[in-house]
């Protein structure tokens, strides 16, 4: 009997726990703050349903349906650019109802979504598409070294293999020291130009607070909200 | 040359009757008379009418005779001019005369005077003599009665002689009886204040006084004001005040009253006014009794001086309002959605004339815009006094949600009776506006604000594999360099032993002979213990067990395999087998087994 059959699909099985892993990601904790907000919410006290709903967020593990939640509690209550804020981080769970918001949000405020400039900002807005290309490639080469490896060339197997790792370093640093994306809090009101609170932005840190880019305007650390903070 | 008796009286004739021809243009044209009269012609008091007179009279017909010209100085035409024409026969001759009168008033005291009268007849023109007169203050106490009606005397005293001897026994009854003292009428013009401020109203009124009734009376024409914004004060019919004048008593009422604001500084003049009055005038009737005559009069009213006052220095924002005002604030409404239009209205009232107050300075105010406001405003009369109201409109639009204070609007303005700026100022106001929770899209649908989920959102997109990338990105590295050490240390090497080991066994299966099979699997095995275990070819198979337990084998597999050669050997070299195939089928399974285990 053939073995690397076997072996490549014993390989993606392996893969198979980690998607399980993250439908299953949520939390006890964040289901209880969830419905201690909504409890909140039905009896019209918003302000503290927001306060339960952000008690039971967690960057490194957060529950969509809390996240959603929280940006539609802080927009009844007309904070609408913390509002803007979490729509964007709750934009992984692909709600309907989480688009129409987010563009009442932004009407109401008559923000502006400002894109990354630049190529540093095209692959900051590719950052995830890169990430996927590299896994991609990283198979393909995988695959060519362990099953193909009498037919496919190894020339071939190494391209593969270092372009994954380029495109995937490259996201990497991208993600780790490139402009990431942000809503301010509060106007930004500087020489080089004014930006109103809830303007969506691309940021880079610098060192009396971040930069927007294609801009000169550097906004205080206070005024910059990083939609995802812990990237 | 000699002439006979016959022909000197014809000579005599003929010189007669072209001396006679030639003398009766010039006859004719000292026929023709004209007479400018001015009365009264020494002094005329600055209440008084002055009549002017040109009369001219002629032998025969009068022909075309245009109207004289004349030229005023320091006098004002009032009325007229008046046409009488007459024709008469004395002694079968006709006398032709016709007269035109005016009524002048004087402007102002001194030198008033008529001059460069000229009157054409049939392409001939008389000049005549100036006419100047005196004008004094008051009439001169003798003529002061007479004065009063400048056209009484002219009606009852006909200066021409003419008409002085036509005058109707009933008319020179009537002057003789004329009493010695006639009612005084004039008319007063004052204004309040005399020294007002830009901007401040001031009023002006003519007041009559009067000793008889007076019927009517109509404006000749209404000052200019100019310099000044005026509105006129419409005055109720009341009966008038009896007041005491220099020892005598009038009834005094207001003929016109102007509300009057200055646009400048300065000194401004408002110039006389005419009034045409029909005044009842007593007087006695041919048995003696006093019966009342109407008589149409004119008066004028005294020039006024007004000298206004500058503004002192205004402060930051003073925008030229004037009065006593008060301003307002509204907003409605207080509270509404992003994008929804408030308005505030600013109210600014009081007495003074506004209408030219521009509008307020909204301070700016972030996250609202402000539109330019509409304005309206409108004046009325509060008795004498002139209350305005200016209102404007603004349009207020929040651009995102929150709260505001307006704070308060406040406009500069000059408080005239103290003298000083003030400000009025409004009350600070409360905006709030919420977001908008719908929002019409252009194909008419409309998006509402959600609510919250109640139920557990689906995890995808970033919430179900993105954390996973790395993982996934990882995998196939360690995987791979896994197969990588593994053929390094040659573990793909054993495993292509087993399965040589394997095909050999598959191949002795389709042997017939027993004999030939036995050795054919006997071989494959010593080949695969030498390729796999590095058994010596030459090893005897009962040393199979102790190499191979020695190589990690399980000693069990080690025994079966050495049972296994023993068989072989047995099928090999057995004398005569009587159930070989079930044997070699029997030692095939076995080995293929065994090779799992050892292999």
């Amino acid at each position: 009997m053939p073995w690397k059959p076997f072996f490549v699909f014993a390989a993606l099985l392996l893969t198979l726990p980690l998607g399980v892993a993250a439908q299953d990601a949520v939390d006890d904790g964040s289901v209880a703050a969830l419905n201690e907000g909504n409890r909140f919410f039905r009896e019209g006290e918003i302000e503290e349903a927001v306060e339960a709903y952000e008690a039971g967020y967690s960057a490194t593990n957060p529950n969509p349906t809390l996240v959603y939640n929280l940006a539609t509690a802080l927009h009844h209550v007309d904070r609408l650019p913390e509002a803007i804020l979490w729509y964007r981080r709750a934009e992984g769970s692909d709600d309907p109802w989480l688009a129409e918001n987010l563009w009442l949000a932004r009407r109401s405020l008559g923000s502006q979504v400002l894109p990354a400039s630049g190529l540093v900002g095209l692959l900051a807005r590719s950052k995830t598409a890169l990430r996927w290309t590299a896994v991609v490639l990283a198979w393909l080469a995988f695959l060519g070294v362990v099953v193909f490896h009498q037919r496919s060339p190894s020339w071939l197997n190494a391209t593969l293999a270092s372009l994954a790792l380029v495109l995937y370093l490259t996201a990497f640093a991208v993600g780790r020291w490139g402009p990431r994306p942000s809503v301010l809090m509060e106007d930004c009101i500087t020489s080089a130009g004014e930006l109103p609170a809830g303007t969506e932005a691309w940021v880079r840190r610098v060192d009396n607070g971040y930069r927007v880019t294609g801009s000169q305007v550097i906004c205080p650390e206070e005024a910059v909200a990083l939609v995802f903070p812990e990237n | 040359m000699m002439l006979r008796p016959r022909q000197k009286t014809l000579f005599s004739l003929a010189v007669l009757g072209l001396t006679v021809l030639a003398l009766v243009p010039a006859a004719q044209a000292q026929e023709v008379q004209a007479q400018v009269i001015l009365q009264p012609n020494d002094v005329l008091g600055l209440q008084e009418a002055a009549i002017l007179q040109i009369k001219v009279s002629s032998l025969g017909d009068l022909g075309r005779m245009p109207d004289p010209v004349f030229q005023l100085e320091n006098f004002r035409i009032v009325g007229g001019p008046s046409q009488s024409t007459s024709l008469q026969f004395v002694n079968g001759r006709s006398t032709a005369s016709r007269s035109l009168t005016w009524q002048l008033m004087p402007q102002k005291l001194g030198k008033a005077r008529v001059h460069s009268v000229r009157v054409n007849i049939d392409g001939r023109t008389i000049e005549l003599p100036d006419k100047e007169i005196e004008v004094v203050e008051e009439a001169p106490p003798g003529r002061q009665r007479q004065a009063a009606d400048p056209f009484d005397r002219l009606m009852r005293r006909p200066s021409d002689p003419l008409d002085r001897f036509f005058e109707s026994p009933f008319e020179r009854r009537r002057r003789q009886r004329r009493p010695a003292e006639a009612p005084r009428i004039f008319l007063q013009a004052e204004i309040s204040p005399k020294n007002p401020y830009v901007g401040q109203q001031v009023v002006y009124t003519v007041y009559l006084y009067t000793q008889v009734n007076i019927r009517s009376v109509s404006l000749d024409e209404s000052p200019q004001f100019k310099g000044f914004w005026a509105t006129v004060i419409p005055q109720p019919e009341t009966e008038p005040d009896m007041v005491e004048h220099e020892g005598e008593r009038f009834g005094k009422a207001v003929l016109l009253q102007r509300a009057l604001f200055a646009r400048r500084a300065g000194q401004y003049e408002i110039e006389p006014v005419n009034f045409r009055m029909l005044a009842q005038i007593p007087d006695s009737g041919p048995f003696g009794s006093f019966m009342p005559r109407n008589q149409e009069i004119v008066r004028q009213s005294n020039d006024v001086t007004i000298n206004v006052r500058e503004l002192p220095e205004a402060p930051a924002g003073f925008n030229g309002a004037v009065g006593k005002l008060d301003l307002q604030a509204t907003l409605a409404p207080a509270d509404l959605e992003v994008g929804e239009a408030a308005t505030l209205i600013v109210t600014l009232n009081g007495e003074g004339h506004l209408s030219g107050v521009p509008a307020p300075v909204i301070p700016e105010i972030p996250g609202i815009e402000v539109f330019p406001p509409q304005q309206s405003g409108e004046e009325t009369l509060r008795g004498r006094k002139v209350v305005g109201t200016r209102t404007w409109s603004f349009v207020l639009v929040p651009e995102k949600p929150g709260e505001w204070e307006l704070p308060p609007i406040e406009m500069p303005y000059f408080q005239p009776r103290r003298g000083r700026f003030e400000v009025a100022a409004t009350e600070s106001l409360a905006l709030t506006a919420r977001g908008t929770t719908s929002v019409a899209q252009a194909g008419g649908e409309t998006v509402e604000l959600h609510p919250i989920r109640t139920a557990a959102l689906p995890a995808v997109g970033s919430f179900s594999i993105a954390g996973a990338a790395p993982w996934l990105f990882g995998l196939p590295w360690v995987l791979g360099a896994l197969v990588l050490v593994l053929r390094r240390r040659g573990v793909g090497e054993h495993l292509q032993a087993r399965r040589h080991l394997l095909a050999r066994l598959s191949e002795a299966s389709s042997e017939e002979r027993p004999r030939q099979a036995a050795a054919l699997i006997e071989d494959a095995w010593r080949d695969f213990l030498q390729e796999r275990w590095d058994i010596p070819e030459g090893a005897a198979s009962p040393q199979w067990a102790r190499l191979l337990v020695e190589r990690g084998v399980d000693a069990t597999s080690a025994e079966a395999l050495v049972k296994l050669a023993d068989d072989l050997h047995y099928l090999r070299y057995a004398p005569k087998l009587s159930a070989i195939d079930d044997l070699r089928a029997d030692l095939l399974e076995r080995s293929r087994k065994l090779a799992k285990a050892v292999g």
